[in-house]
């Protein structure tokens, strides 16, 4: 029973024993280094056993390596960025075998705050159209000058009719639009649009270029040009009632 | 060569000295009496001397283009897919050179986008006292000068289809001055000119949405032109609206070939 116990004893201490020499310590490194946005900073590990190394930063959010080092250390190198850096950075080390691990802290000064995203604009509050009582127009012809057939088309052609038909103010069931002889009397239409080709007749002068166009809005007359296409003329027109 | 002028409108052809349903309806009336130049110089009118007239070269293009953009005066006679208004009628009476006049007036009204009175020619011919017949630059004159009445009962109205020289009074001349045809009348067709001319400034007409109440001779008849059409490629021909009711689409016929140039034909501006 002696001899039992002893020999017990015996794989007992060699077995704490072998216990104390698998537990390794924690290396030893700075528990802080200062350090400047940009700045290269270098960090002594004291341990000749393998380690491992974690950080709370991804890569791109600083450089973290390894240089060759004399025995008995390991050495190692961290570089903030010089815009946007952190207020702080942690690197841990653990020695093979054990589970604490020790941390160095990197804090930076001089860090300055990023630069908060411009604040939005607030777009311009559009134009608000223009209120639109009264749209009129008059296609100004010389009716035995032979027009182009281009000119005839914006003129008489369907889409500019349907735009027009649609658009223009009209009188009980009469249109808001004409086409007129340059010297076509002003008393043999409507009223309304007697007096409307009464005002334009007195702007046309012998330089008005034949065929043109005018333009009634809100009781304000305008002489302009034809344009090529009917698709032109119509996008002129939607200026004047505030249309796209 | 096709009968229908886009599938719908009659072709009339050229007939020499035949006869057809169609040109000569049962019932059907004409009045047409070809001019007389001693009554009617050649100076009554004036001639369009300033006419650009568009090269035969171009009327495909023109042609083409109008029907891209559906720009003519048929176009616009028939935009929506039914007529602008019902075509006139002469009825029983020989007023034909009155109705084409009458009728190229209402155009003129439809192609400005005014409104269209629905115009009555039986006053222009009793106001010539012309029962007999009469040419179309006989009823321009008239209408130049004078106007015309609307159609109706009314006391500044012409009634339909009368002749009684009783109801001219100065309410309704004041009321037909309304009508009148205010700008210089353009004799398309003097006889100094030849046919090739006559053809030039009718299409021209035509191109530039210009009504033109013409003159047949073989027919015997007058009718107002509304377009100068492509019948087929290489064949053209006026585009015609007749005073005749119930007669080819709407009234609408196109006539071809030799007999298809007026003898006597006028421009209506407006």
């Amino acid at each position: 029973m002696r001899q039992c116990y002893v020999k017990l004893s015996g794989i007992l201490l060699v077995f704490v024993a072998s216990l104390s020499m698998l537990q390794a310590a924690p290396p030893e490194v700075p528990k802080e280094i200062k350090a400047t946005p940009g700045q290269l900073v270098r960090i002594t590990v004291k341990t000749d056993k393998k380690i491992g190394t974690a950080k709370n930063f991804a890569d791109e959010d600083g450089f973290f390596g390894e240089l060759v080092a004399p025995t008995g250390q390991r050495q190692f190198v961290f570089q903030p960025p010089i815009q946007n850096a952190k207020s702080s950075y942690v690197l841990t080390f653990w020695t093979e075998g054990e589970l604490e691990g020790s941390t160095c802290t990197i804090t930076l000064s001089g860090v300055v705050p990023p630069t908060p995203p411009n604040p939005p604009v607030p777009p311009d509050p559009p134009t608000p159209p223009p209120i639109v009582s009264s749209f009129r127009v008059i296609f100004i012809w010389e009716s035995m000058s032979t027009l182009t057939a281009q000119q005839n088309s914006v003129i008489n052609g369907v889409d500019m009719a349907n735009f027009l038909n649609s658009k223009t103010t009209k009188s009980g069931v009469d249109k808001g639009w004409r086409l007129k002889d340059k010297d076509s009397p002003v008393n043999n239409d409507t009223p309304i649009i007697n007096e409307l080709w009464s005002s334009v007749k007195g702007q046309i002068t012998s330089t008005t270029p034949i065929p043109c166009v005018a333009v009634e809005v809100n009781g304000k007359v305008e002489i302009i040009n034809l344009k090529n296409t009917q698709a032109e003329m119509i996008a002129e027109f939607k200026k004047y009632i505030g249309e796209k | 060569m096709p009968n229908m002028y886009k599938g719908n409108i009659p072709i009339l052809e050229d007939f020499g000295t035949k006869r057809t349903d169609l040109t000569h309806p049962k019932g059907m009336t004409f009045g047409l009496v070809p001019r007389d130049y001693s009554v009617d110089p050649e100076t009554m009118l004036a001639g369009p001397d300033s006419i650009q007239t568009i090269d035969p070269s171009e009327w495909d293009a023109r042609y083409d283009e109008q029907e891209a953009t559906q720009s003519s005066l048929e176009h616009v006679f028939l935009r929506g897919g039914q007529p602008a208004f019902v075509n006139l009628d002469q009825n029983g009476d020989g007023d034909c050179w009155a109705y084409s006049t009458g009728h190229s007036k209402m155009f003129t009204y439809l192609r400005d986008q005014m409104p269209v009175p629905r115009l009555n020619p039986h006053f222009i011919a009793t106001y010539l006292k012309r029962y007999n017949g009469g040419w179309c630059g006989a009823s321009m004159q008239v209408i130049t000068d004078v106007g015309c009445c609307e159609e109706g009962n009314g006391p500044d109205q012409w009634p339909l289809h009368s002749h009684s020289i009783g109801l001219m009074n100065q309410t309704r001349l004041a009321a037909a001055a309304k009508n009148r045809v205010t700008e210089n009348v353009y004799d398309l067709t003097r006889q100094v000119w030849d046919q090739e001319l006559t053809s030039k400034q009718l299409a021209t007409c035509g191109f530039n949405n210009i009504p033109s109440p013409s003159d047949f001779n073989w027919w015997g008849h007058s009718v107002c032109q509304v377009r100068w059409v492509r019948i087929e490629r290489g064949s053209w021909g006026p585009l015609i609206i007749n005073s005749w009711k119930n007669w080819g689409r709407y009234g609408l016929a196109v006539l071809r070939g030799s007999q298809a140039i007026a003898d006597g034909a006028v421009a209506c501006r407006y």
